[in-house]
């Protein structure tokens, strides 16, 4: 498989629990890869992404598939729903003093600007298909690691932004997938409730194409550093 | 192509860090990188941009703020029109235009007030934005955007500009400025993004005879053959009208190829259609 | 011979030069061969009145020739084709087609 050795040095070199996630936006039931099923329960885009990480799931998700509609939304399989754009929902589960400070919010959540027909989800290494996005959850001194070696190559800052909601699917894979670099995000209380994201685990949304220069550095940094 | 990125609600420096990173990774090498931001997160951007070798255009809305990442050396392109007898500036912009992706820019500047007038309706018919004009010194100028033609929403549609033109000739090679206008015309009409249709009816199927045309020479244009031959090969239906064509002893076989003969029905059809704007000189 | 002939092919001749721009700008502009015999026609036959070299004559009745074939030969197209628009150019084919006549007239009789 194409990424299975990315994936391996990854987990290798950081000490990862579980596997890097590859995810994919397919835009027609045409690209959904060969053989991939349907996700046997609904479930949120965020416990698809710990299925996969941790039991190794392979599979897709549609509109029927989604149960967590901010997700499916952010990631346009599913039109928003009225009361969370309006900012009313956030607002009444207490995330914003106002109705107005939670519409700047929602507003600002990256979101693709298409519509697609289903999301993909396999862990990395058994990926058969290009992912939009390669999704790590992992501790916040593996994250350290990782965004060390993505600005190892032309250095600067690392730009990180989240919100505090739809962490793992807007800020993790939508703001990648659009942005083309990367992004770290702390979870959001719906991910870290009902899917499993740990105390200590935080997420790195990273495009595929930079997973080389990042093994790359992390081999370095092992050399340099132990 | 122009690369679109919302980054609403970042705000500064972290914006700018964001913008960085993205301006070190291009999608496609020279491409222009259009951030939309907040209020007040475009500061330092310009600074930023000049580092990585581009030029920051901050356009400022109410509630958002553009950034247009241009890589420098790479500005806006320009064309000046002054001078050039109409339909010329038309068609040098509508060429020029078309070789641009969604979403560049292009400064189009002239000496005539007029000539940049005729030059704005002609790409505004076509669906792109004009974003400022102006005057410079003795030149008049008007930036376009290159935008895609909004589909007309079906209820509308009778309302809106129509998109297909209509020519219907019926003067010949004995005519050379009329026989001119009609290619002429439907080149501009063409690079206009319209749908042209050209009706040769009496003398008019004469101009469609094989070698009729080559003998029609203005010293201003190039031969009439080979304005005819563009237009065709641009994708403007030609018919020749059958009563007309047989009157003159005219037969498919003599006409130039890309000339089909059709009968009064197709006429009568293309004039009652009212999404055609019908002409004829 | 008699000079009157000669005297009506170049009448016909200044005249054909006013009709001639008229009709060279029906047809586009385009300078062909007829109008320049047009102007050769002229002075050859001016040149035979007012010198009355046989000389100048013939070459007056060669070109006056000349100007109604090359008439009919580059107006072909358009006559052939155009019923509607030939009749603009009638005046300036009656006149030339007076020509042919009237040349051979002043040399034979």
């Amino acid at each position: 498989m194409k990424y299975e050795s990315l994936s391996t040095d990854l987990i290798g070199l950081l000490g990862l629990k579980g596997s890097p996630v590859a995810v994919k936006l397919a835009k027609t039931p045409a690209d959904i890869p060969q053989g991939y099923q349907k996700m046997s329960e609904k479930h949120r885009h965020c416990q698809f992404v710990q299925d996969a990480r941790l039991k190794g799931t392979i599979g897709y998700a549609t509109k029927a598939e989604h149960l967590c509609k901010g997700g499916a939304a952010v990631m346009g399989i599913e039109p928003s729903p009225e009361l969370v754009a309006d900012g009313t929902t956030y607002q009444k589960l207490g995330n914003f003093k106002t109705v107005e400070g939670a519409v700047e919010t929602v507003s600002a959540i990256p979101k693709v600007s298409e519509q697609f027909y289903a999301s993909v989800y396999a862990p990395l290494e058994k990926a058969e298909f290009e992912p939009d996005v390669v999704v790590i959850v992992a501790t916040p001194r593996q994250v350290l690691r990782l965004s060390q070696a993505y600005l190892h190559a032309t250095g600067g800052r690392f730009a990180a932004d989240y919100s505090g909601i739809q962490s793992l699917c807007a800020d993790a894979v939508v703001a990648v997938r659009e942005r083309g670099v990367p992004n770290v995000t702390l979870g959001c209380n719906g991910s870290r409730k009902y899917s499993g994201i740990a105390e200590d685990e935080v997420i790195f949304g990273v495009p595929v194409k930079d997973l080389e220069n990042i093994v790359a550095a992390l081999k370095t940094f092992r050399e340099k550093w132990g | 192509m122009v690369r679109t990125i919302k980054a609403l609600g970042i705000r500064a420096p972290n914006a700018g860090f964001l913008a960085a990173n993205v301006l070190k990774n291009p999608q496609t090498p020279g491409e222009e990188v259009r951030f939309i931001v907040s209020p007040g997160a475009e500061a330092g951007m310009d600074t930023m941009a000049r580092k990585y070798g581009y030029t920051a255009e901050i356009a400022k809305g109410e509630k958002e703020v553009e950034v247009r990442m241009v890589p420098s050396g790479k500005t806006t392109e320009e064309i000046d029109v002054t001078g050039e007898t109409c339909p010329g500036p038309v068609m040098i912009v509508g060429d020029k235009l078309s070789s641009l992706g969604i979403g560049e820019r292009l400064k189009v500047r002239s000496a005539s007030a007029d000539t940049i007038a005729d030059v704005s309706a002609a790409v505004t018919a076509s669906g792109s934005l004009i974003l400022s004009q102006g005057k410079e010194g003795d030149r008049n100028f008007i930036i376009v955007e290159k935008a895609e033609k909004k589909a007309v929403a079906a209820g509308t549609a009778a309302l809106a500009s129509k998109d297909r033109v209509v020519v219907a000739q019926s003067n010949g090679i004995g005519n050379a400025e009329r026989a001119y206008a009609t290619f002429i015309f439907s080149k501009v009409a063409l690079s206009m993004g319209k749908e042209v249709t050209i009706f040769l009816l009496m003398d008019g199927v004469g101009i469609a005879r094989k070698g009729n045309a080559a003998t029609v020479k203005h010293p201003a244009f190039p031969v009439l053959s080979q304005l005819m031959d563009e237009v065709i090969k641009a994708g403007a239906n030609v018919y020749a009208c059958e009563l007309s064509a047989s009157f003159r002893g005219i037969k498919e076989a003599d006409l130039v190829p890309g000339v089909k003969l059709a009968g009064a029905a197709t006429f009568i059809q293309l004039l009652s259609d009212p999404g055609n704007a019908v002409v004829n000189f | 011979m008699d000079i009157t002939y000669l005297v009506t092919g170049l009448a016909i001749l200044v005249s054909a030069m006013a009709t001639g721009f008229i009709i060279f700008r029906m047809q586009g502009m385009h300078l062909m061969a007829h109008f320049v015999a047009i102007i050769l026609a002229l002075i050859a036959t001016l040149a035979a009145v007012v010198t009355g070299m046989t000389a100048a004559v013939y070459a007056a009745v060669v070109l006056q020739f000349i100007v109604t074939i090359t008439a009919y030969t580059q107006l072909a197209p358009t006559l052939k084709d155009s019923f509607q628009t030939s009749p603009g150019y009638s005046a300036h084919l009656a006149i030339v087609t007076m020509l042919p006549v009237l040349a051979l007239a002043g040399l034979l009789l």
